[in-house]
């Protein structure tokens, strides 16, 4: 059978209801196809009760279908009642395996083997993918679940849980209480799972809660009438076919990432990063005529947002061309610019003017700038200085400004950018940069840029360009010209190396020397039969100069302490260095003499080195500042965490007791201010931020509890946690025991949503960190790992 | 490194030595043409220094508590609070003219003794204790010796299950009464009083030797290799049970007595305070 439809919608999440709805509105022939047996499937998922959050605030919504923050289950009836109520053909159970054809003429094939055809379609199925299935014969009964939304809903049931992954686990675990649960492990460990799980599953297995078979495929379903369970579940053992009466199945296999499903239709992704969108239209059309992507699979994860895109896309189809609901966003943020000129003209203009966002599409620019702010400097005004911990990306649209390198200041003028360093290695700003006359420049946020550079493949090339000259020139021939270096600049190389991977041994022949992008490495020396670490550096620092500066071989073992970029020199441009610079010989050689003498009094204290390789190993590599408590003075009063807990509303961000300890060195779980915060790399309303001198990482009120930051720190020092009261006066609490304990504070009252919280570094608190300043025998310090070396020999 | 002794090369150390100087010079110059005692013009300039002192002797516990403070570190005026103290002792020792009584006013410098004194003890522990405490957790922290003892249960009864009943009930007894900390003395002592039951009678099992004991008479007793193995690894995983449950009982003494001494020094220091405040009311009215 085959239907013919003007617009088909793919995917009912907060995009695809807005589009069918609106088509549905205007009358339009239209179909929404779902591959769950529900709508807003991703919501579906989210816990019981869970508060969503309409951000961006200020970003006005336009959708036929109602939305505002509120409880999970009244957003989901919500948009189930309006979409029956106009009237919203939808079909569930309909997932699409193939699109074949061209605007005006699409087949989409469905799963059940139906064939839809169309002349547009709309593509909202958002990032998570769909659950992968069991693959059994009989697998389709309805016994057979892949989520599990309250568990409290089952008791004194037979379960099978299929999987060995977290989701399994937690499932199983949680499900034994009241059930008899069987969990089902294709293989013979749990080597997906956390820690924290796996502990809990052993614990489980052992005291017999759950019955584990390892190393067994699922292989049959049967239904059972005649019995009190409604199927069996057959699978195989290693031993056998084991068959098990079943009250329900819950399979837990993971998701499939939808980007071979989206290529298969014929969209081209820029390249391979899994992070990469696809190229849209400034009216959200992919390279396939008549193929649009809207929400976050077009890289907007917020609901307002598809929402908006769900509308506008219908409007685009129509050939309506109506203003993004962006729109008087933008044209606030350039009204005070002193152009003439209506708002995509001016965006025109800029892309025009700055070769670096020529090559983005005009819907990446828009974005761009809607995350961007324009400035107009007046001369003199110093837009960041030197060391400060900013991050963000800066371009010139008209004007200059002036780049202050030690002795000398850079001129930069229109269409060029600064502020690349930073936003490469996540360390302070490397100069001094100063406004000229009629300086207009756009500032972008690193999140953005870090976005774009993933995505646009002609961004991250020029940025690596620029950034290589700005090295080279920077650390060894700020006088000369610019067009000198280019030779050498061409012959430089970047090069990537992950955690624990050797850059060059001691006793290597020296062929080049190495400028850390990013990342950090430790130098090591072999002292007996063991590596030794002596030192860390950080990033943009060099390495390797000292044998290539004597002609000799290598004098230590550089091994990358995390993921790390460096540029490489060889021997021969940086002879060519030596040549154009004539005092570059004379400072570089009394640095290495410097280093001489610190590593000889290093060598044979072994202790400092064991503590270095310990911190390195906890990950302190990435760090930037870290709070370390010196176990041979702490006396376990817990004044640090009453501390932390008191000048930030009630909740401690630190853990005193938790993390390792090696010698007397102990690290707490606290946060390190990563140079590359992995907590930043998916918040969807952006509300983790880094900044202001201390580089601290720190969230703002925009949080919307969805938790992505505390599952993204590899190191747990993001919580969730309600709101608490304000703090008890002290004197009323010592002498009328009227409210609470400073740092023991009540819960606020009221309907509140977990909120992720972590250390901001007491940024906004005179004096500083509140933990160290409250540590009454000085065992709580606050340590960049520059000083790691000065901090561990006590 | 600094610590709260060292703090700023014994900045507090140099004044409370400088202010006790002074004082007992000015004391033997001093010449009331009386018997020396608290009463002269000196005896009050030095009672009034000596009050004001430990009025900002005891404001370090509201400091230590006011998180928002900015006035020096916790640290700083810690290592005031016990050197300024220690010359309290001193100024407050000139004060009395060395005339004792039974009388409000010789409470009043007793109390401030056993407050001075239980304060040196505590400078003592915070100093001497955290090492050996860390020495005695050997970097592994109180928490993971707690789970490592969950796991050794676990493992243990597991193994236990295919025992003679006999055995199982003992092993199972032994890890039911096992006992850590306890009352005042027992966390002072590091006494342990676990027991266990066999053949319906209570052993005790102190240290687990008695169990372990139990199970290695019936390891020479067993003739099949099986059951030999289990055995061999139950009385394995009860020695290691031993050590972590030591080495958790020391860390609690450590603890104990980390904290305990604060619950002399401050009701003593209330007791001071309250002595004080009577003391000086009553210089007043019976002057």
């Amino acid at each position: 059978m085959t239907q013919q439809y003007k617009i088909v919608v793919i995917g009912a999440g907060p995009g695809g209801i807005s589009a069918a709805a609106h088509a549905a509105e205007l009358d339009i022939s239209h179909l929404l196809l779902e591959s769950s047996p529900k709508i807003a499937n991703t919501i579906q998922k989210y816990q019981k009760g869970k508060h969503v959050m309409a951000e961006p605030a200020i970003l006005p919504l336009r959708s036929p279908v109602a939305f505002e923050a509120g409880k999970r289950e009244i957003i989901l009836e919500q948009w189930q009642r309006s979409i029956s109520e106009n009237g919203t053909n939808i079909q569930y159970n309909a997932a699409v395996v193939s699109i074949k054809g061209q605007q005006g003429d699409f087949s989409i094939t469905l799963v059940n083997g139906d064939v839809i055809k169309t002349e547009f379609v709309i593509l909202g199925i958002g990032v998570q993918g769909n659950p992968r299935k069991l693959a059994v014969d009989g697998d389709n009964v309805d016994f057979v679940q892949y989520s599990l939304d309250n568990p409290d809903d089952h008791k004194n049931e037979s379960i099978v849980v299929v999987g060995a992954g977290d989701a399994a686990i937690e499932n199983s675990v949680v499900l034994a209480k009241n059930n008899k649960v069987y969990l089902i492990n294709r293989r013979d460990e749990f080597a997906r799972a956390k820690q924290g799980n796996l502990n809990l599953i052993t614990a489980a297995i052992d005291k017999g809660e759950v019955e584990c078979f390892y190393n067994t495929n699922p292989y049959r379903i049967v239904l059972t009438p005649q019995q009190d369970k409604p199927g069996a579940f057959i699978f195989k053992t290693a031993s056998g076919e084991v068959t098990v009466a079943v009250d329900r199945i819950i399979a837990r296999l993971g998701a499939i990432p939808p980007r071979a499903l989206v290529e298969s239709f014929g969209i081209e992704f820029p390249n391979s990063d899994a992070n990469a969108i696809p190229v849209l239209s400034s009216q959200y059309e992919s390279n396939v005529p008549g193929m649009y992507v809207i929400g976050a699979l077009g890289g907007y994860p917020l609901i307002k947002q598809a929402m908006n895109q769900g509308y506008e896309v219908v409007e685009y189809i129509l050939g309506n061309d109506i203003k993004p609901a962006d729109h008087p966003l933008l044209a606030a943020k350039l009204e005070k610019l002193p152009f003439d000129q209506e708002v995509d003209e001016i965006l025109a203009m800029m892309q025009a003017k700055i070769p670096v966002f020529t090559p983005l599409s005009m819907l990446v620019f828009r974005e761009l700038m809607l995350d961007s702010t324009v400035h107009i400097f007046s001369a003199k005004t110093q837009i960041f200085k030197k060391n400060d911990y900013s991050n963000t990306f800066y371009t010139i649209l008209q004007g200059n400004v002036a780049i202050d390198i030690g002795a000398r200041s850079i001129t930069s003028g229109q269409g060029n950018f600064f502020g690349e360093m930073s936003l490469i290695s996540g360390r302070r700003r490397s100069a001094t940069v100063l406004a000229g006359d009629d300086c207009i420049v756009i500032e972008t946020p690193r999140r953005t840029m870090i976005k774009l550079i993933n995505s646009v493949e002609a961004v991250k090339r020029v940025l690596d360009e620029t950034f290589i000259l700005r090295t080279i020139q920077g650390k060894f021939a700020p006088n000369v010209a610019i067009e000198q270096l280019q030779p050498i600049v061409k012959k430089a190389k970047l090069h990537q190396y992950s955690a624990n991977e050797v850059l060059f041994n001691e006793g290597d022949e020296a062929n080049c020397l190495h400028v850390i992008r990013s990342g950090s490495v430790t130098v090591s020396k072999r002292v007996g039969d063991k590596n030794i670490p002596m030192t860390y550096v950080a990033a943009n620092n060099v390495i390797g100069e000292m044998a290539l500066l004597g002609n000799t071989v290598r004098s230590a073992t550089i091994t990358a302490t995390v993921k790390t970029e460096t540029i490489s020199i060889d021997s021969e441009s940086f002879n060519e260095l030596l040549a154009k610079s004539p005092t570059l010989r004379a400072t570089m050689e009394l640095e290495v003499q410097q280093r001489h003498l610190e590593n000889t009094q290093l060598e044979y204290d072994t202790d400092t080195g064991d503590i270095l390789s310990f911190l390195m190993q906890q990950g302190l590599g990435e760090a930037t500042d870290v709070l370390l408590i010196n176990e041979d003075t702490c006396v376990g009063c817990d004044n640090c965490e009453t501390a932390c807990a008191a000048t930030h509303g009630g909740t401690s961000r630190l853990n005193r007791k938790a993390g390792p300890t090696f010698a007397h060195v102990h690290v707490p779980t606290s946060c390190r201010h990563c140079e590359d915060p992995s907590c930043m790399k998916d918040c969807p309303p952006d509300a983790i931020h880094r900044g202001g001198l201390g580089g601290e990482v720190y969230i703002n009120d925009s949080c919307i509890g969805c938790g992505n930051c505390e599952r993204n720190c590899p190191y747990g020092v993001i919580q969730m946690a309600y709101p608490k009261e304000k703090n008890s006066n002290f004197w009323q609490w010592m002498f009328f025991n009227a409210g609470k304990k400073s740092g023991n504070n009540k819960v606020s009252q009221g309907d509140n949503i977990k909120k992720a919280v972590k250390c901001d570094m007491c940024k906004d608190i005179d004096g500083g960190a509140a933990c160290v300043r409250a540590c009454p025998t000085g065992a709580a310090k606050r340590v960049s790992p520059e000083n790691f070396i000065k901090v561990v020999n006590i | 490194m600094d610590n709260f002794l060292s703090y700023q090369n014994y900045y507090y150390l140099k004044i409370a030595l400088w202010v006790s100087v002074i004082f007992s010079v000015a004391y033997f110059w001093h010449e009331p043409g009386q018997p020396k005692n608290g009463g002269t013009w000196f005896g009050y300039t030095i009672g009034t220094v000596s009050a004001l002192l430990i009025v900002f002797l005891m404001y370090f516990g509201r400091r230590k508590r006011d998180y928002f403070s900015t006035f020096g570190t916790v640290k700083g005026w810690l290592s005031a609070h016990i050197y300024l103290g220690s010359a309290l002792l001193v100024l407050a020792t000139l004060h009395t003219g060395f005339q004792f009584g039974v009388n409000i006013h010789t409470l009043a410098y007793v109390l401030m003794c056993f407050a001075i004194f239980s304060g040196f003890y505590g400078a003592w522990v915070y100093v001497y204790l955290p090492v050996k405490k860390r020495k005695n957790l050997k970097a592994i922290s109180s928490e993971e010796y707690f789970q490592s003892i969950e796991d050794f249960d676990r493992q243990i009864l597991k193994l236990a299950k295919d025992l003679s009943k006999k055995l199982n009930l003992m092993i199972n007894s032994a890890l039911e009464r096992t006992e850590l900390g306890g009352g005042f003395v027992n966390l002072l002592s590091v006494k342990d009083n676990s027991n266990l039951v066999v053949d319906d009678r209570v052993l005790a099992n102190e240290n687990q030797a008695t169990c372990i004991n139990l199970l290695v008479v019936e390891l020479a007793r067993v003739t099949e290799q099986l059951q030999a193995t289990r055995l061999k690894k139950i009385i394995d995983l009860f020695g290691s049970r031993q050590r972590a449950l030591k080495v958790l009982r020391q860390d609690i003494k450590h603890n104990s007595y980390l904290q305990l001494w604060l619950y002399l020094h401050i009701p003593i220091s209330f007791a001071l305070l309250a002595a004080l405040i009577s003391h000086i009311v009553s210089i007043f009215i019976y002057r």
